[in-house]
Order: C-alpha cells, then structure tokens, then sequence
C-alpha cells in the first residue's frame, strides 16, 4: 500500500506492507540511524518523532505514517551537533548504537519540559536504554546541553 | 506482524462493521504488542482516525475517549483534577515516554491485560466502559465476561466525586510489570479497593472494601489477601502475592483513610 508522509520536513510517498513497523520502512528506505534493538518497544533506540511526539517506531505500523510528519535524528542536524558534543565532553559516548533515539528523545524533552531537575530527566528518558555508556555522564552531558541550550 | 489489509475507519461504528463477523480482522489500538503478536490477520483495523482521542468531562463523569494514550493520562489536568492524580500515577513509571505515548485506554481495557495497572485504577474509581454495540455497562462486568462478542470499545466514563486516591505497586526493576498493584479510592463517600497483577486480572476486594467502610485499614489488608485468589509466574509465587497484598492494601487504605 502506499503512504504520503513528510520525512525530516520533506515529502515522502513510500509503498510499505500492511504489517510492517515504521522502523522497517524507514530502513528499507534508507533512514539507517533509526536502529533497530529491542523490537519489543522497551529500549528507546528506534525512537522517532510523530507529528512532535516521541514514539517507538518498532511499535508503529507504518501504515499510521500516512499524512504525518516523521521526524529522526537526521531532521535535526543542530541539536544532534550541540548534543553529540556534549556526550563527548562528558564522557559519555562508547558503541553510540542508542545515540540517535537519545537525542530525539532529549530534544523531545527540552520541547515538552521546562527546567527539568535531575530526576525529571532521568524519568523521562527512562525509555532509553545504554548497555555501555552508563548513565550517569550521559545525564551530565544531558543537563549540559540544556543549559548550553537556554 | 502478518497482515493482508490496512484500514483506518472514521468512526467507530465503521470500524465495528469492518470486524463484526470477520474472524479475521483485527483492532489495533495503540500497537504496543503488535510485535509480540503470534498471529497474522487479514484484516488490520485502526482506531487512529476513528475520533476516540478526547478527553472531556460530562453529567458529572470523566469520559476517555479509547484512543487516549497513557502519556495523556499524566499530563492532562482535566484528567488529573478529576481523578484525583490517580490515573497518572498508576502509569507513569510504565517502560518510558516513547511507549506511554502510544499506549491506549481502550487497548488495555479491552485487551483485559492481567498486568495492566490501569485496569486496576479504573475499577477502583467505579467506572463504566462504553461499547459501540453492547452499549454502556460496568467494567467489573466487561472483565468478568467469558464469551465477548466482536465490538469497539468506544469510550471509559470516569465517575469524578473522587476525594481521594492512593496507588501502591511493588515492581522488581521500577518499568517492569508489576508483581501486584492495588488501588483504594474514596469516590463519594464509598471506598472501594481493586488489586491486580494476583496475576489474574484486576478485582474488587469487597471484603476489604467494608473493613475500609469501619476505617479499619489493617483488618481490610488481611481480608483481601484472604479472599482473593493468587497464582503462580514467574515474577512471584502465590504465597508472596498474597502477603504483600495484605501490605500494600493496608498501606493504601492508610492513606486513603488519614
């Protein structure tokens, strides 16, 4: 079936099958910092903007795409600039597999939150697994990029 | 997950003439399990455009449309105000943002997940689900129903005299399922008390309900962990679900009753 979708803020018409995941079509087609982890919607690393929203696009029919905007890492070059250079002063970077969930769900943060403290941080990004880093400088690297970032 | 054909019907009732007496065809509320689902179906049906996302508040009742996501749950102060916190509370530590974001109210309603702590919530506050053919009817009847036919689960009406509420959950890792969940709710004047996760799906505790009724918090922990019944997974054995049931209802009920 096809779909009309906007993808990183530029029309896309995708044909996709009726069972397949978001995180499929957007590979298939392409997007490969969309990774593909858990599967399960429990890891963060396929995480992707719909209409603004933060989703698990393994647990997003693609077929749900058509008529929305789909944003990923590669839609926002600036923040993933200034964040990725945060993560790396602070430490906080290894294999970089969850890099790019992380930062769109980071971005989606600082756009629904207002000067998250610590915990707040840690609670919204529960959903986002690193099996190297470690959290603790990713959350400094995080508090970084929010002060950078005012 | 194997599907043939892809639908996204208006309404509900397009979408109920789309799966009734089709086997076949499926609802997809928010999606969250699909990967986990074994099977293949002809048909999927999506609810995303059926108009079941609002929230509003009506005759003195909450009403939450199907499609309302978890994350909406938490952030909504129609929904917060009138629940007294309850609803978001019992979600919020749910795996993370990305999935409460589409995680819905309908799909765990009606999918009547034994894990699911929003069941629990909900029967404790007394509420009613809103079906597209089978029409307005309790939740504790729509859980106890063996034989379900085929129909939408349209919207759950909250009813909105809560004073107040308390959640207690015990949890292994804190975005697991949980080992158990209770609920105790003082909804105008009557307090009621659900627990889920025994792992069976959520009940009422009515014994536990009237030792609350005499204030008597302790004595209602041990009637429920009395007369519920708790099984075995592998989270936790019987044995242990019924002890920490009698402490978390104990602990509910303290605050619900301070």
């Amino acid at each position: 079936m096809n779909i009309s979708l906007e993808l990183n803020g530029r029309p896309a018409n995708w044909d996709v099958e009726p069972g397949e995941a978001l995180l499929e079509a957007l590979r298939r087609h392409g997007v490969l910092s969309v990774k593909r982890g858990c599967d399960t919607a429990s890891c963060g690393t396929c995480t992707v903007l719909l209409d603004g929203v933060p989703v698990p696009s393994c647990a997003v029919p693609a077929p749900r795409a058509d008529g929305r905007a789909v944003t990923t890492v590669e839609g926002l070059p600036d923040e993933a600039a200034r964040l990725g250079a945060c993560l790396a002063a602070e430490g906080a970077d290894q294999c970089g597999f969850c890099a790019p969930g992380l930062v769109v769900a980071v971005v989606a943060m600082s756009r629904e939150l207002e000067h998250p403290d610590e915990a707040a941080i840690n609670h919204y990004l529960a959903g986002n697994l690193c099996r190297c880093g470690g959290y603790v400088s990713q959350t400094r690297a995080i508090r970084r990029y929010l002060q950078e970032a005012r | 997950m194997a599907v043939k054909a892809y639908l996204r019907p208006k309404s509900p009732s397009e979408a109920l003439a789309l799966i009734e007496g089709d086997e076949r065809a499926a609802l997809i509320g928010g999606g969250a399990y699909l990967r986990l689902a074994s099977r293949g179906y002809e048909t999927a049906v999506d609810l995303c455009d059926a108009g079941l996302d609002r929230v509003r508040v009506e005759d003195g009742a909450l009403r939450l449309g199907a499609m309302v996501t978890y994350r909406r749950l938490e952030t909504d102060l129609v929904v917060r105000d009138c629940s007294g916190g309850l609803l978001g509370r019992c979600v919020e530590n749910i795996v993370g943002v990305q999935v409460r974001n589409i995680v819905t109210v309908g799909g765990t309603v009606a999918g009547r997940y034994a894990f699911a702590n929003l069941t629990t919530a909900l029967l404790a506050l007394g509420a009613d689900v809103v079906l597209a053919r089978g029409g307005r009817k309790p939740l504790e009847q729509f859980l106890a129903d063996k034989a379900p036919a085929r129909d939408v689960l349209v919207e759950v009406v909250v009813p909105t005299a809560v004073r107040r509420s308390a959640w207690r959950d015990l949890t292994r890792v804190r975005s697991d399922f949980a080992v158990l969940n209770v609920a105790a709710v003082d909804v105008g004047g009557e307090v009621r008390v659900a627990v889920g996760a025994r792992p069976g799906v959520a009940r009422l505790a009515r014994g536990a309900m009237q030792a609350a009724a005499a204030g008597d918090a302790r004595g209602a922990g041990e009637a429920a962990a009395a007369e519920l019944d708790f099984g075995d997974d592998l989270r936790a054995s019987a044995d242990y679900r019924r002890r920490v049931c009698g402490a978390l209802v104990t602990r509910a009920l303290e605050e619900v009753l301070a």
